[in-house]
């Protein structure tokens, strides 16, 4: 087998696939690093799962090129899954198996046996603090639990790149987060990991750069911070008062130029690109119209924003 | 080899525990075939058995290789486990040859059944041993195909249905009951379009040493390439389905 020694784990260039007249992916192009979270972000519907299914050829791709370490993926499909593990949408081991089957299962699908499937299966086990719940079967376990044993079905092979798709969908905060400590642990150990998500917050939060997709078509790519700066340098100002007359509200979108300003209550927000300025027309204003300014907070667009802006165009 | 022989014979056995204990697998598999085959046992001995033997035999072989695997195909894509196995290094043959060892499993245990079932009323001659064993592995196989094509073209609940329309037009069409020379000549064709109407002859070849209006020869060989086009649809249809 030969791996071309590259700086990337995946290569993807123009992947095309449509499902009759729908086209779930139109030229979808991106490079994935070594030893980078790489996450594949959009609404539903965008491609994201069709995306990552082309990885390990469990779509036909109509047209491009993909390679997987070097390797031809749509040429040599069987050895390419081989370095990749996988976990689905959805939770997906055999209910009627324990924990401890399924991984002894999907490890001697993987061409492991013998001694050193029975160490991998316990090693894993501990990993994921698993152990109380080894012999017990998959369909008997929660859903956050069924997740933690999809990632280890997954990790059975040892794979050099996991493709985890919406791997956080639907689990609870604790089961979240032991996923989220396994993942970061998995990156420092040198893993390339792949992930999709629709919840932003989430990709921004762990992913080193994101690829956002809309209708099959990628949208944007990048860290975090560049994604953001490309929508918008605007922050969200949020001034408390003790009281808000209507004519300090109109000053202020006079002075500031804004179309629109949110008040809820005894509370205004608005965005605006330069704080200071935002600053002293608040504090000018409360002392034209004698109100008290009870505090203010300044903070970035929210992801959502920024998600709904890259994917309303696509 | 390895990413195919192996792999099936885990898939197998991991089907065995999830699927073939379950009871909608034991009652298709062998109490439906066997309600048929005792019902009819009694009138053996007054009927000619050479008529009915073969035809209870091939009904019983077909309910139970037709089931299994249509149930354990169904399940995995039920509970979306089939995902796991396309992921793996593995080749949808391996996928296939996992269902038709259960195919071929309960098939036989199903024809050993209803035979046990028949020698207290009647004697079950073998006057051709290799083409009793030819009739048993070959439609086992045949049924264990068209279990898994309907499973891989219908949803689970959708595909019982079909999957039990067709083995109820089968056995009435089939020279099962009656005769194939005794049906109304418009449903000749459909009756010949079946492969249990050959499997039913090469049976009835087999046990009795005669057959009722398609020579053994041309039961074999039109059953041999039963198997080969339902192989190839199955194996074409597992990698259009499972992998868009």
């Amino acid at each position: 087998m030969l791996l071309i020694d590259s700086e990337y784990a995946v290569v993807a260039d123009s992947l095309s696939k449509s499902y009759g007249r729908v086209r779930a992916l139109v030229n979808v192009s991106f490079k994935v690093r070594k030893g980078e979270l790489y996450a594949i972000l959009g609404p539903n519907g965008a491609g994201k799962t069709t995306t990552v299914k082309s990885l390990v050829g469990g779509v036909r791709l109509d047209g491009g090129s993909l390679f997987i370490l070097g390797m031809d993926a749509l040429k040599h499909p069987l050895i390419v899954r081989s370095l990749i593990g996988v976990m689905s949408e959805l939770p997906g081991l055999f209910p009627e198996l324990t924990l401890e089957e399924n991984l002894r299962l999907m490890g001697r699908l993987y061409g492991l046996g013998g001694r050193e499937l029975g160490e991998r299966v316990d090693e894993l086990i501990r990993f994921m603090d698993l152990s109380s719940h080894a012999k017990k079967k998959y369909y008997s376990l929660s859903k956050g639990l069924k997740r933690r044993a999809d990632l280890l079905a997954a990790l059975i092979h040892d794979p050099a790149i996991l493709v985890l798709d919406e791997p956080m969908s639907g689990v609870d905060i604790m089961s979240r987060a032991i996923i989220m400590k396994k993942l970061d642990e998995l990156i420092k150990e040198g893993k390339t990991v792949i992930l999709t998500t629709h919840n932003i917050s989430e990709a921004m939060e762990i992913a080193h750069r994101v690829l956002i997709l809309a209708k099959g078509r990628v949208v944007a790519e990048g860290s975090p911070a560049e994604l953001r700066s490309m929508v918008s340098s605007e922050q969200v100002v949020e001034v408390s008062l003790n009281e808000v007359p209507s004519g300090w509200i109109e000053s202020l979108k006079r002075e500031l130029r804004l179309d629109e300003v949110d008040v809820r209550g005894k509370v205004v927000r608005f965005q605006y690109e330069d704080v200071m300025k935002a600053l002293e027309v608040i504090i000018a204003l409360s002392s034209r119209y004698s109100v008290q300014i009870m505090s203010v907070a300044t903070n970035p667009v929210s992801w959502d924003k920024v998600l709904l802006k890259l994917t309303s165009n696509p | 080899m390895k990413n195919t022989l192996l792999p099936s014979i885990y898939i197998f056995l991991k089907d065995v525990k999830q699927y073939y204990n379950k009871p909608p697998v034991l009652t298709f598999a062998f109490l439906v075939p066997g309600m048929i085959v005792a019902l009819f046992a009694m009138e053996i001995a007054v009927l000619c058995p050479s008529k009915t033997i073969p035809g209870l035999l091939s009904l019983s072989l077909m309910f139970s290789s037709m089931t299994v695997p249509q149930s354990a195909l169904g399940g995995d894509r039920k509970v979306g486990s089939i995902e796991r196995l396309i992921y793996a290094p593995i080749t949808p043959l391996s996928i296939l040859l996992s269902k038709t060892y259960a195919g071929l499993l309960f098939g036989f245990s199903g024809f050993i059944i209803a035979v046990l079932l028949i020698l207290p009323f009647s004697a079950v001659p073998i006057v051709s041993p290799i083409y009793t064993l030819l009739a048993a592995v070959i439609g086992s196989i045949i049924f264990s195909f068209l279990g898994i094509i309907i499973a891989t073209l219908f949803e689970i609940t959708q595909s019982m249905a079909i999957a039990n329309t067709l083995r109820f037009l089968m056995i009435f069409l089939c020279g099962v009951f009656i005769p194939v020379y005794f049906l109304p000549i418009y449903l000749l064709p459909l009756s010949l379009s079946l492969p249990l109407t050959y499997i039913t002859e090469l049976m009835r070849y087999g046990l009795y040493g005669m057959f009722d209006y398609i020579d053994p020869v041309t039961s074999l060989t039109i059953s041999i390439i039963y198997l080969i086009t339902l192989g190839i649809v199955a194996i074409r249809l597992l990698e259009k389905r499972l992998m868009p």
